[in-house]
């Protein structure tokens, strides 16, 4: 380890971000101690502290060890700490630091909020971050930010937000391009106006009643849980798109023509037939399909799909690749009339995979006949996975569709598997 | 080999121990330092490599051939100084459009053949250096369209393995990889060291596995281990 030359040793040991780890180094020899300024990331795990009995608190000790580094770029503490702590800290890094992950873990601590400055609000400080992650944050007044002007991307996970003060943080990072808020609690009406988004991913708990206005130009995928009212206008670069409400009812989707999309999900337990019908003709590009909404239906009754023609579907989305076909889909596809329309020449050109999922053996003449007829159009297709679920076997026809469904997969055993 | 262009070529280093080693140039130069002497245009016939023993260089080489070996399989277009290499080998003759003409070309070279895919994958093969995980590279490559993954993957593994040795031969392997040069090796050899020290559970521990002596005075000591007590 002597021979090695200074440049190498330092080199080696950046590779270290544990702050445990770069603690022991710096009592391992002089020369570690002095090779270890040049840190460029450190973190401290949620047990850190746990054990300490020492005469320095956690903030202090957090400090010292910040006050030996020269340039750090990324700073993760996911243990306790207090406002007070991460303004000195912040004070020795804002001006290196591109990445700050932080465990607030405030939700519950309704007085912290009165503490001033919050946690929050002393983030401020980091003028060049690039990155922002936050766990378990308490967002009910509008934090004390100016703007983060390279702030990229943005991630909260485990939130109370109330509406104003998420709008106040937005507006606080306009050069956003990635956005992601995973289970947050207390949002009723979002609107999300940055010109750069290209990647955003929403999930709110509670009643699946938030509203959504999104005005991102470049947005390219979007990822949305939990809101019944949804408008983006401007689609062009839009790519991925996934919808899906498992506490509530979707009544109403607005976006674009959905020119570039690739991949669309729609899941939920109830969808008004009105945005499902929308979204499919939107979607008129789109080459992987996963459809999951168990009903349909404006009001509180939950109702089937009505009758979706088989013929007029595969032509109106000619690019469809793959097709996951769960919920109410399958039944609407196999009503009665479906196959009518069958003109010779009908084919469905590109599809290459398809998930079928069969819950009841109901009408299963017609859901044979369109399995059959799946097999018999898709000249590309390669997979067919027959998913059956909780079908009461108790009655004899649940038996006689089993038998018919193996006489399918048996005269096509390259393509069906059943599941 | 055929001798029509240059990419066959055959350098000679010699290692500390007077040991000489043929090696083909387009893997001696993953070597930036070889790389230099070689652009210079320094026709001397054997390469000296004063401070690497033989045992080191060895592994060194085999290093260097399995990246160059992975870099034509996955015919990395992407792989721009690799391809520059390529076209610093190949005369002026014959077209020098495209990265898969000039791969071609030396293969075409080396063992005749005209640069189907097929063939390729047997001179693999046919090779020297082979031990079971060339066979599957071979399997992966004619897959290559939906591989991509898996072959990254598979050298991943391969590379943690070549440096998974004792602490002499990984401290011998660095210091042979930053005289030489060469920025893969480096790059992984020094992830190892770091993934050892961090698996060290104590000051000790990392003293001991890297024989290392305390340079401190039993105060400094003493000061230095009560503020990092708290990772106990």
């Amino acid at each position: 380890m002597d021979s090695l030359p200074d440049a190498i040793v330092q080199y080696i040991l950046s590779h270290l971000n544990n702050a445990r780890d770069v603690a022991a180094c710096n009592c391992v020899s002089k020369r570690w101690k002095e090779s270890l300024p040049y840190l460029r990331s450190l973190y401290f795990p949620r047990n850190s502290f746990d054990s300490h009995s020492g005469s320095d608190n956690p903030d202090t000790i957090v400090w010292k060890m910040l006050s030996t580094i020269v340039c750090l770029e990324e700073l993760v503490v996911y243990s306790p700490f207090t406002s007070a702590g991460l303004a000195l800290w912040l004070l020795l890094v804002h001006s290196s630091l591109k990445h700050l992950e932080l465990r607030m873990d405030n939700i519950t601590e309704y007085q912290a909020c009165l503490d001033s400055p919050s946690k929050l609000d002393c983030i401020s400080a980091a003028k060049n971050l690039e990155s922002l992650k936050l766990w378990g944050v308490l967002m009910v007044n509008p934090p004390k930010w100016d703007v983060f002007k390279n702030l990229r991307s943005l991630e909260i996970v485990g939130a109370r937000l109330e509406d104003p003060a998420f709008s106040a943080a937005l507006r606080a990072c306009p050069n956003l391009t990635n956005l992601v808020l995973l289970g947050c609690e207390g949002v009723r009406s979002v609107s999300i106006e940055l010109p750069y988004l290209e990647h955003c991913k929403l999930d709110f708990y509670g009643l699946g009643n938030c509203s959504l206005s999104l005005t991102c130009p470049k947005i390219e995928h979007l990822e949305v849980q939990g809101c019944s009212w949804i408008r983006v206008r401007e689609t062009t670069c839009l790519r991925n798109l996934s919808i899906a409400n498992n506490a509530g009812r979707v009544y109403m989707v607005d976006f674009g023509k959905l020119s570039a999309l690739e991949f669309l999900s729609m899941r939920g337990v109830q969808w008004c037939w009105d945005a499902i019908s929308k979204m499919l003709e939107w979607s008129s590009e789109v080459k992987h399909l996963y459809m999951k909404v168990e009903f349909t239906g404006d009001l509180e009754t939950l109702l089937p799909f009505p009758e979706v023609d088989f013929v007029e579907f595969f032509n109106s989305h000619p690019k469809l690749q793959k097709f996951d076909i769960h919920g109410a889909m399958f039944a609407a596809l196999c009503q009665k009339n479906s196959l009518k329309n069958v003109e010779p020449g009908f084919v469905i050109p590109c599809l290459e995979e398809v998930v079928v999922q069969v819950r009841s053996p109901l009408n299963a003449e017609q859901k044979m006949s369109t399995l059959e007829s799946l097999l018999k159009y898709g000249k590309n297709l390669k997979t067919m996975v027959i998913r059956i679920l909780q079908m009461k076997s108790s009655h004899s026809s649940t038996d006689d569709f089993f038998d018919e469904i193996c006489r399918l997969r048996f005269m096509n055993r390259k393509i069906v598997r059943i599941e | 080999m055929s001798s029509s262009n240059n990419s066959g070529k055959v350098l000679k280093l010699k290692s500390k121990d007077n040991q000489i080693f043929e090696v083909e140039e387009s893997v001696a130069i993953q070597s930036e330092l070889i790389k230099n002497v070689v652009e210079a245009g320094c026709d001397i016939g054997v390469i000296p490599l004063l401070t690497v023993h033989s045992k080191t260089l060895r592994n060194v080489i085999e290093w260097c051939q399995k990246h160059v070996d992975y870099v034509e399989e996955n015919d990395s277009g992407s792989n721009e100084e690799e391809i520059k290499n390529w076209e610093s080998e190949i005369c002026e003759e014959g077209n020098n459009n495209g990265s898969d003409d000039e791969e071609t070309k030396n293969w075409e070279s080396e063992e005749n053949n005209n640069g189907s895919d097929e063939e390729e994958a047997k001179n693999w093969e046919s090779e020297g250096n082979n031990d079971g995980s060339n066979k599957e590279e071979v399997e992966n490559w004619e897959w290559e369209e939906n591989n991509d993954g898996s072959d990254e993957e598979e050298l991943e593994n391969w590379e943690s393995k070549f440096v998974d040795v004792d602490k002499d031969s990984l401290y011998a392997l660095l210091l042979a990889a930053d005289y030489l040069s060469i920025d893969s090796l480096l790059e992984r050899v020094i992830k190892q060291v770091a993934d050892v020290i961090k698996q060290c559970r104590s000051v000790e521990e990392v003293r001991q596995t890297f024989g290392i002596k305390s340079d401190f005075t039993p105060e400094e000591e003493e000061e230095i281990r009560e503020e990092i007590s708290w990772i106990d």
